[in-house]
């Protein structure tokens, strides 16, 4: 058994008795990292199957690229996107691979990322406390880990693994049930809407992601304060999210992160 | 040289995979700047105009850029959006959201909130769809305000993290 662990604070804090965002590292928490990535071309009407092998069904996200520009993630269809290039691509997944397929005669290109996330896997961890006002970055105390052949002065973050001047989205909670049993939900300690994803299978095992808001029939995702839904018999109500589906024998699953533990910059536009 | 790996508590490090281990030295993070102001935001965009509609007569389609901001490097980096239209209250949307219209389709007028990157900047548009004819009214998204949480990330879209090591 490991009860190994990595903690360090900023100066003038102590590991036992620091507040969680007083902290410049902790094991701990289990932060959102890139087990593979690949960027992927996508030919009209074309179907492209990836293998990541990494042998569990991984928390997977992918843009859809567009001369040069990043249209968003995928989703699948819901009433809203129809016809975006969002949904122009269907992105599939399993516990060994990828799958891509273009609907239209459109030219893409697909960044898929695989994170460390088992979505099969129920888990939940303690909410962090959050700072009231951001703390400066101390450049004294730090941790970083580069990646091969990367230097470890280099000014660019994208040559490390792990640097203390940035941030991880941390894994809050994942939720997983059975359409057949219900839907899934997660109710959300703290008072703001959590960072959630949801993904749904076709109950073999081949998952997808859906984007929140209004849907069609079928699979459902709610992601806001003050949700309720029909359990059974029951009502069920949530404060955080919701995905439940009218189709019976899928698999569903809820990954819920917490912000980073600095504060938001805040901007207000009037147009 | 072997990587470094930690498994959360009471976890056997030998058999551990996926959410089991909180660090693994061949796996690199995804990386908010707390540097970049601009990594994490909370963006509400109120709309005190209205922005333009297409004629109907020649044009269905009419975008209009209604605000961007520097992401701060120079190449398409991974990004997440999460759009309410109620304060967030609830999310409406991710990179696209709804605000007038939707239901079936062909729309004949609507209006919808898209966000898009590229190696510079984030941009918010709003697109719209009118086909004028009968009754149609014309969309109007005036005194909505559509509020937004951005995550821009270090990590690039296009030059990738994996692999690591080698």
């Amino acid at each position: 058994m490991s009860d190994a662990e990595i903690r360090i604070t900023k100066l003038g804090a102590s590991v036992p008795t620091a507040a969680d965002y007083e902290f410049v590292y902790n094991s701990d928490w289990p932060s959102l990292a890139c087990a593979f990535d690949k960027l992927v071309d996508v030919g009209a009407n074309a179907t492209v199957t990836v293998d990541h092998n990494l042998r569990f069904v991984p928390f997977t996200l992918g843009w859809i690229i567009a001369g040069g520009i990043n249209k968003g993630r995928i989703f699948v269809p819901s009433e809203s996107f129809e016809s975006s290039p969002q949904t122009d691509v269907s992105l599939t997944f399993t516990k060994n691979t990828v799958t891509l397929v273009n609907s239209t005669a459109n030219i893409y290109q697909v960044c898929v990322k695989c994170y460390n996330i088992d979505i099969t896997q129920s888990v939940d961890y303690t909410l962090p406390k959050f700072p009231a006002v951001n703390q400066p970055y101390d450049k004294s105390t730090f941790i970083k880990v580069t990646k091969y052949g990367k230097g470890m002065t280099s000014t660019d973050l994208r040559d490390f693994i792990l640097h203390s001047r940035a941030q991880s989205p941390a894994l809050l909670s994942t939720v997983v049930g059975n359409s057949s049993d219900g839907g899934i939900y997660y109710n959300n300690p703290a008072s703001y809407v959590p960072w959630t994803f949801a993904f749904f299978d076709d109950g073999n095992g081949n998952y997808q992601g859906i984007a929140p808001g209004f849907q069609e029939t079928g699979v459902a995702f709610q992601l806001g304060k003050n949700l309720s839904f029909t359990s059974g018999s029951g009502t069920i109500k949530a404060n955080g999210a919701i995905l439940d589906s009218t189709v019976g024998g899928q698999n569903l699953s809820l990954v819920i992160l917490r912000d980073p533990l600095v504060v938001a910059n805040s901007v207000e536009v009037q147009f | 040289m072997p990587p470094i790996k930690v498994s959360k508590p009471n976890t056997d490090l030998r058999t551990a995979n996926g959410t089991d281990i909180t660090l693994d030295t061949v796996k690199p993070f995804a990386k908010l700047d707390s540097t970049n102001s601009n990594s994490f935001q909370l963006i509400n965009i109120l709309f005190l105009h209205e922005p333009p509609n297409p004629d109907g007569v020649i044009s269905f389609y009419q975008r209009t850029l209604v605000h961007h901001f520097p992401h701060g490097y120079k190449y398409v980096p991974s990004d997440w959006f999460m759009a309410s239209i109620d304060g967030m209250v609830s999310a409406a949307g991710t990179e696209g959201v709804y605000l007038t219209g939707g239901g079936g389709l062909p729309l004949n007028s609507s209006t919808v909130f898209i966000i898009e990157t590229d190696d510079t900047n984030v941009y918010f548009y709003i697109d719209k769809y009118y086909t004028a004819g009968g009754t149609v009214v014309a969309p109007t998204i005036l005194g909505f305000t559509v509020t937004v949480r951005s995550y821009v990330f270090v990590n690039d879209l296009l030059g990738l993290d994996i692999p690591s090591q080698p």
